[in-house]
């Protein structure tokens, strides 16, 4: 069934590819010498890959992602559990953070050039930002939703707060956790690429913007995969580690 | 009346024809023209109606912010042909395979290095941690230069490199007017604005690149094929341009910085504020003086840039200089 | 295991309760929807705020915190950590005082055999039956060995039949630990099954608080009688044995045979409306407990009819669905058969009569009045 189920879902991908180099290489309409061939990608992908050019530059990008990423969403995680468990703090804090959530994390960015600089702070400062009122809203979102129930019986069982919130609030949240965890994986590709395209001199973006004044079309949609690929492999990533922590228990909760 | 209409009719068509014919003869070239005083015998000829007396009806577009929006409307036919920097031009054919050809050049050299006299005295401090360099994206002119600065100097490419931050030149300019730089790499006429912004020339291309192309005038091969007539035309007219401005010199200045004028208030609207963004025609006379003003091409010059820009891993593709160039038509007259 | 007393218990549903519960006793808390028999739980659980004292063997406990109360408290829809498996979640409220890990797997599967639920310590909740479930909620409350267990309508979700058995077992479980245990429902066949006493509420005041024979033979208002069925209440004149089991009372005219061991001194037998059974033709059946009498009025609502029938100076009340009663085609004045099913007689002697008013619980006075009027 899963070779049935992984068959069927490459064929339209091959497809894809084929038409695209068919369509590449036929003369079907103008402006079609800024696509080239797959297959000029894929040698241009190959050729990158041995220079080590690609290499230097996504190690860059995922370090910043990393960074950026795991502080941005550990705040959120923090921040987003004490308002979701405090009443009077999520009172206080709330109206600040609904003012700002809205701001697109790029939106920051020629603040952030101007505060920070355009240094290796940057691009990790605009990640922490997209990483963390997402992630914060979703996990004070998510201890909100256990239900008062659960945690009534654990204070009847003799529990304090902070293991409540440890053993059963945290665990219970943890679905609403990682789906802004996984919407925001795959934006922190977006916004490192942006930030590394207009301001910083190296990584994917920067790659890019290299490829693109320099006209090199194969390269840019290089540069474009790898994206695709890495917020592709964050999202899967995160939906492993969260089936592993939830699958035994999520699909029967509500029996 | 049914024979006069016989007599009258055909008459009208006839003549209808010679006159569509004549209208159809010479269709309308849409052409890109930079924002510098590079393209000075397009805006020379632009202004004196040479175009217009040869038969040519050009539209002038100036608005082609990146070398990728330039390739594009190349590409899918917007325009015809550019007065376009060479080695932007060799990024065209060689990277993004667009089926151009340089059929005439239009003047050598036109890049300098400005500096802050006060912080930067000499190549080898580019070198130094701290130091704020700017320049254009790579693929430009003037980045091509500054990496045969480097070359020439032997400098620590990475060090240099790592001081560089890229823009573009009105922002290079304001960068260097702010004091946010050290150093610019620019290409005229803004070298020569940078300078009254108190920032000084250490180098020019002369000094770097002694034989460097500057300008061309680029087309599309499918024009040659279907309309050489039109792209011999506009060869005269470019030759005959050229002629003129290094004849009437100051007059050329006049007619280049009110073009320029008139094309920063489009394309640089709260620019024109600023006093270090007036383009004078003593701004462009000075620029212009720097710049050698030829149609004539040396092959060998456009093979040593491509092998150039082939060693610094710009062009991945073999070309040489004669597969972009087509010189038939200026040798016609 | 402690004595609870509650005084002047108020907060935003309950209005001045006051109410005691001994040592080891069975108490359950009835009364329709939003009553307040929740919030009044929750109150001595500690899970809610309110103004007046809860003591536990005399000792306020109004700021202990829940967890340090030792009840074991299972609301109503159990509230088992989902996440958890069922060992797990036994072993949860162990691991707060014991430290001992050996201790804590011994206890847990004591506990699972005491409920039956062994084969199930490494399921997860959401993978077992609604019965399985109820006894690993359970287990979990009594792991600690609490002073006071609470429970918080534990079986309403389930079907009838399981219902029935873990009320049984239940029941035998608290008179083997002899945990005082506060029981919610709204359902009073399940009050008179499991309560040692019944205390009834409603719009967050306690009503009356007593046996199941006192609320069932005396009720204090008209409230509590229409809570509980409004039940016919004949007074007995005398009563005998007639055979073992069975014993035969005759109250103002009517004999009435009734389910007694002894027969000793019945003083009141009773019966709900809906275990009058009415009809207009003598049905076939063994002549016990038939009757004959004139309808006098009927009382109709959308689900149910209320008949009055004059029977030998008594007036019987028999309730039918109302759909029946247009099958039936009865009317006032016409003549019908009654039966009073045996099963269903319940009878007060007068030695449960002595001791019932011996712990009468004080109830504030409550004006009688129809449900939805404030007092």
């Amino acid at each position: 069934m899963n070779k049935i189920r992984i068959t069927t879902g490459i064929i339209p991908v091959l497809v894809f590819l084929g038409l695209w180099e068919l369509l590449a290489r036929t003369a079907f309409s103008p402006g079609q010498e800024l696509l080239p061939p797959f297959t000029s990608v894929l040698a241009e992908l190959f050729s990158l890959i041995v220079s080590g050019v690609l290499a230097d530059s996504f190690v860059r990008s995922l370090s910043r992602v990393l960074i950026g990423f795991v502080t941005g969403s550990s705040a959120g995680l923090l921040v987003g559990v004490l308002l979701g468990w405090n009443k009077h703090l999520d009172k206080t804090f709330r109206p600040i953070i609904s003012l700002l959530y809205p701001i697109p994390a790029l939106g920051w960015l020629p603040l952030f050039m101007l505060w920070i600089g355009i240094n290796e702070m940057l691009p990790i400062a605009i990640i922490f930002i997209c990483s963390f009122f997402p992630v914060c809203y979703s996990t004070a979102s998510g201890v909100k939703n256990v239900p008062h129930e659960q945690v009534w019986a654990a204070r009847t069982l003799g529990a304090t707060d902070i293991r409540i919130l440890r053993t059963i609030v945290i665990p219970l949240a943890l679905p609403s956790i990682f789906t802004g965890l996984r919407i925001e994986a795959g934006m922190a590709w977006r916004v490192v690429i942006a930030a590394e395209m207009v301001a910083i001199p190296t990584g994917i973006g920067a790659l890019m913007m290299r490829a693109e004044s320099l006209l090199k079309v194969d390269v840019i949609i290089v540069c474009l995969m790898v994206l695709s690929l890495m917020c592709f492999c964050f999202e899967k990533v995160l939906l492993l580690m969260e089936k592993r922590l939830t699958a035994a228990w999520l699909n029967n909760a509500e029996h | 009346m049914l024979i006069i209409a016989l007599i009258v009719l055909p008459t009208t068509m006839l003549r209808a024809k010679d006159n569509s014919g004549k209208a159809d003869s010479l269709p309308a070239i849409d052409v890109a023209v930079e924002f510098v005083d590079h393209a000075a015998c397009a805006y020379v000829a632009h202004d004196r109606g040479w175009f217009a007396r040869d038969g040519l009806t050009v539209h002038m577009y100036d608005n082609y912010v990146t070398g990728m929006a330039l390739a594009a409307a190349l590409a899918r036919g917007d325009i015809q042909a550019a007065y376009v920097c060479l080695i932007p031009a060799i990024n065209l054919y060689a990277n993004a395979g667009i089926p151009i050809a340089v059929v005439a050049g239009t003047h050598k050299h036109g890049y300098g290095l400005v500096v802050n006299p006060d912080k930067i005295t000499a190549p080898q401090d580019l070198e130094k941690t701290g130091v704020r360099i700017g320049c254009v994206r790579e693929g430009g002119s003037v980045d091509v230069l500054m990496m045969k600065l480097i070359d020439n100097y032997h400098l620590d490419r990475k060090a240099v490199l790592a001081n560089v931050s890229r823009m573009s030149p009105p922002k290079l300019l304001l960068a260097c007017r702010m004091n946010r730089l050290d150093a610019a790499f620019l290409p005229e006429q803004w070298a020569t604005m940078a300078e009254n912004t108190g920032f000084a020339m250490l180098l020019t291309s002369h000094d770097i690149w002694p034989s460097l192309q500057g300008s061309v005038l680029v087309v599309k091969r499918e024009l040659i094929e279907k309309r050489p007539d039109c792209v011999r035309k506009l060869v005269q007219v470019t030759k005959e341009s050229t002629r003129w401005l290094n004849d009437e010199r100051h007059e050329a200045a006049r007619i280049v910085a009110a073009h320029l004028s008139e094309m920063r208030d489009k394309l640089l609207p709260d620019m024109n504020n600023k006093q270090c963004f007036d383009i004078t025609p003593a701004v462009i006379t000075r620029s212009m003086s720097r710049m050698d003003f030829t149609t004539d091409i040396d092959p060998q010059v456009i093979d040593d840039i491509i092998r150039y820009m082939q060693e610094i891993g710009y062009i991945d593709s073999v070309i040489l200089g004669g597969d972009l160039l087509n010189l038939h038509f200026m040798n016609d007259e | 295991m402690p004595n609870i007393e509650l005084t002047g218990i108020t907060n935003y549903i309950c209005r001045d309760i006051a109410l005691t519960v001994r040592d080891g006793e069975f108490l359950v808390l009835l009364g329709p929807n939003g009553s307040g028999k929740t919030t009044l739980l929750n109150v001595i659980a500690g899970l809610v705020k309110y103004r007046g004292s809860v003591t536990f063997d005399g000792i306020p406990v109004d700021t202990v915190p829940p967890r340090m109360r030792r009840i074991g408290y299972i609301s109503q829809g159990l509230a088992l950590f989902p996440h958890m498996t069922v060992a797990a979640n036994i072993a949860f409220g162990l691991q707060t005082r014991q430290k001992d890990s050996g201790v804590i797997t011994r206890r847990v599967r004591n506990m699972m055999e005491m409920v039956r639920i062994t084969h199930l310590a490494d399921r997860h909740p959401g993978t077992l039956s609604g019965g399985e479930q109820q006894r690993a909620a359970l287990a979990r409350a009594l792991a600690p060995e609490p002073d006071v267990f609470l429970l918080d309508e534990p079986f309403a979700k389930l079907d009838v039949m399981i219902t029935k058995h873990l009320r049984i077992e239940l029941k035998s479980l608290q008179r083997s630990l002899g945990t005082t245990t506060i029981y919610v429902t709204h359902n009073h066949r399940e009050a008179e099954e499991l309560g040692d006493r019944i205390a009834i509420l409603n719009e967050g005041q306690l009503i009356q608080a007593g046996t199941p024979e006192e609320i069932f033979f005396e009720p204090h208002n008209d409230d509590v009688s229409e809570f509980i069925g409004s039940p016919n209440v004949f007074h007995c004149d005398h009563s005998k044995k007639i055979v073992t089991g069975l014993a035969e009372t005759t109250c103002g005219g009517m004999t009435i045979v009734v389910p007694s061991d002894d027969g000793y001194a019945i003083k009141k037998v009773a019966i709900l409306p809906r275990d009058v059974y009415i009809s207009k033709a003598n049905p076939p059946g063994p002549e016990l407990n038939r009757y004959t009498g004139r309808i006098i009025d009927i009382i109709a609502s959308p689900h149910l009819t209320r008949i009055r029938v004059q029977v030998e100076g008594h007036v019987l009340v028999s309730e039918i669905p109302t759909e029946t009663m247009g099958q039936l085609g009865l009317s006032p004045g016409e003549t019908v058969h009654l039966i009073l099913k045996l099963n269903r007689l319940k009878t007060l002697s007068a030695r449960d009569h002595d001791s019932s008013h011996r712990v009468r619980e004080q109830a504030p006075a409550v004006k009688q009045t129809s449900p939805g009027r404030h007092a």
